[in-house]
């Protein structure tokens, strides 16, 4: 098991337009023999407008959704405390971060357009300088899609 | 995995009959004993689908923009990694 990549709107909304990239970073966590996963809270804000519905659920289908419990609800609510973040806007990707920490098969990566904000909800758990290839870190790599 | 498996009251256990190898099914107890084999092989049969559902995923992006180059999948893996050469584990 070489580790779990965790997928923000962004990413998915950019597998689900078809975006070349996209499938190719896929490609690699298949050779990788990576997880693939979304946050359950994900498919609440993914960017659906350009898709068709039979699509959406045809990849929620065969997308690992791991659901938002209640400890990774108070965990996503103590990494907005401590990093000083409060509604809405922060909200999700505090859930995205809390289940990124909490991921079993590790080395974990998320793949997101904010970085910035991801990174400072991780905080002292972003893993910087790690190619995300190193065992069992309790570090999350972040990375730009 | 345990993460991904959905709440028991909504995905009650069946008893099927499936057929190992005398070696295989050994090799499992070995490991987890008589009364892992269940749990070992649902992971098993659970990775083994998310997998595949993977690839599923790929190939139904390639069907809309083309398949990908070889030179495509390094680039990105290139993005993600840095420039390693292929097959380098850390």
């Amino acid at each position: 098991m070489s580790g779990t990549w965790l997928l923000d709107s962004e990413a998915l909304s950019l597998y689900l337009r078809a975006d070349r990239k996209m499938t190719a970073r896929l490609a690699v966590a298949a050779q990788d023999d990576v997880r693939v996963v979304i946050a359950a809270a994900t498919i609440v804000e993914a960017d659906y407008l350009a898709v068709h519905p039979a699509r959406l659920d045809w990849a929620l289908s065969r997308l690992v959704a791991i659901p938002l419990t209640q400890d990774l609800a108070r965990a996503a609510s103590n990494l907005l405390k401590s990093a000083g973040l409060r509604g809405r806007k922060y909200a999700i990707d505090a859930m995205v971060v809390a289940t990124a920490l909490a991921a079993a098969d590790r080395p974990v990566t998320v793949l997101t357009s904010d970085v910035d904000d991801i990174s400072t909800l991780l905080g002292d758990r972003l893993d910087r300088a790690g190619a995300g290839r190193t065992g069992n870190s309790t570090r999350v790599r972040v990375l730009a899609v | 995995m345990a993460d991904s498996a959905p709440a028991p009251e909504q995905d009650p256990t069946v008893s099927v009959s499936v057929s190992f190898h005398a070696s295989v099914i050994d090799s499992v107890r070995d490991r987890v004993g008589k009364r892992g084999v269940s749990p070992y092989v649902e992971a098993a049969v659970r990775r083994q689908i998310e997998r595949d559902n993977l690839q599923a995923m790929i190939q139904a992006n390639e069907e809309i923009h083309g398949s990908l180059t070889s030179e495509e999948i390094q680039a990105a893996r290139e993005e993600i990694y840095g420039a390693v050469p292929r097959g380098e584990v850390a």
